[in-house]
């Protein structure tokens, strides 16, 4: 019975971090759209993935394209690789490391 | 009073975003960067109006129509901007001039379906 | 359902009618503008969900909760117009 407890918990953690990037994502979204002078640089970038289920891909490919300034596109046939449109890609490995470390490890820990 | 006050701001704040996703489509240079304003803020004013009814009503029917509705346009908003967004650059839609890096392009991890010809197409 | 306990005032909705009726018409002239076709059906996938902005305003503003089924009901079936929409382009490549 604890461990349905637990699983509650942590769903209802998760949700309140998929609010808060959401609405983040939508601010930043606004500066970007009102700001007068378009001071994006966007890029399309390879990302390697750990999700071995289809239902984490489903996840990380929901959480991504809520979270601010990035956007999933494709993953690859063998499911190592998803592709994901940013809208910051001033540096490549940077972006690359933003989306392992802050969104996919929380994919991972909470849906494991 | 409260109430008043809160359904208020929930329902212009949810129709500004909406607008917002409109001024996006329209400022956007690409079809990429457009996917991001129309795929994130409508979603987002559709989460406050809901919010809004829900709170307007405050009956179980409409609580549970505005959860529904929610949930559902939050399920499908990444799949379709997904499908769009890999049938635009399948068709080779323009890029725009700077963009930084493409490496979708041509990758070999993802396998392109051959071109129909001859006459299997016309079948 | 009319029983309403709630008194908002009309200038509340009737704003964000208009900033919708506002962003409908930008949507508008996003599709006939937009210079390739899935430009357009980004467009209309925003328009279809104003539509469902518009409805929950609508039944909002006049008090009846049962205008909230049209919403869902938008909100099921946009999905498949977009989907439907991009597997004709996706025929159109092969083609």
């Amino acid at each position: 019975m604890p461990k349905i407890i637990e699983i509650t918990f942590d769903f209802f953690i998760f949700l309140l971090f998929y609010l808060k990037e959401m609405v983040k994502a939508n601010l930043v979204l606004a500066r970007d759209i009102l700001s007068p002078a378009m001071k994006i640089s966007p890029g399309i970038v390879k990302v390697p993935t750990d999700a071995k289920s289809d239902n984490q891909v489903l996840i990380l490919f929901n959480l991504i394209t809520m979270t601010p300034g990035s956007l999933c596109m494709d993953i690859s046939d063998d499911k190592k690789n998803i592709y994901v449109h940013g809208m910051y890609v001033k540096n490549r490995d940077a972006f690359e490391k933003e989306i392992k470390e802050g969104i996919e490890k929380k994919v991972l820990e909470v849906f494991g | 009073m409260i109430k008043v006050t809160i359904i208020s701001i929930l329902l212009i704040a949810g129709s500004l975003f909406s607008l917002l996703a409109a001024i996006g489509v329209l400022r956007f240079p690409d079809i990429y960067t457009r996917m991001h304003a129309a795929t994130k803020a409508p979603a987002f004013g559709i989460l406050l109006l809901q919010t809004a009814a829900a709170v307007y009503f405050a009956t179980f029917y409409a609580v549970i129509i505005s959860l529904m509705v929610v949930v559902f346009i939050f399920l499908t908003a990444p799949v379709a901007s997904h499908i769009i967004s890999r049938v635009a650059h399948l068709l080779g839609t323009p890029k725009w001039d700077k963009t930084v890096i493409d490496e979708l392009e041509n990758d070999p991890d993802v396998s392109i379906p051959a071109k129909i010809t001859g006459n299997r197409a016309k079948q | 359902m009319n029983a309403m306990a709630i008194q908002l005032p009309d200038w509340v909705t009737l704003t964000s009618l208009v900033v919708l009726a506002l962003s409908m018409l930008l949507a508008l002239i996003g599709l006939f503008r937009g210079p390739s076709l899935p430009d357009r059906i980004v467009a209309l996938d925003l328009i279809a969900s104003l539509s469902i902005g518009f409805t929950i305003v609508f039944a909002v503003s006049t008090g009846n909760s049962r205008y909230l089924d049209i919403a869902a009901i938008v909100a099921l079936v946009i999905f498949i117009g977009t989907v439907a929409y991009a597997s004709y382009l996706k025929k159109k490549y092969y083609d």
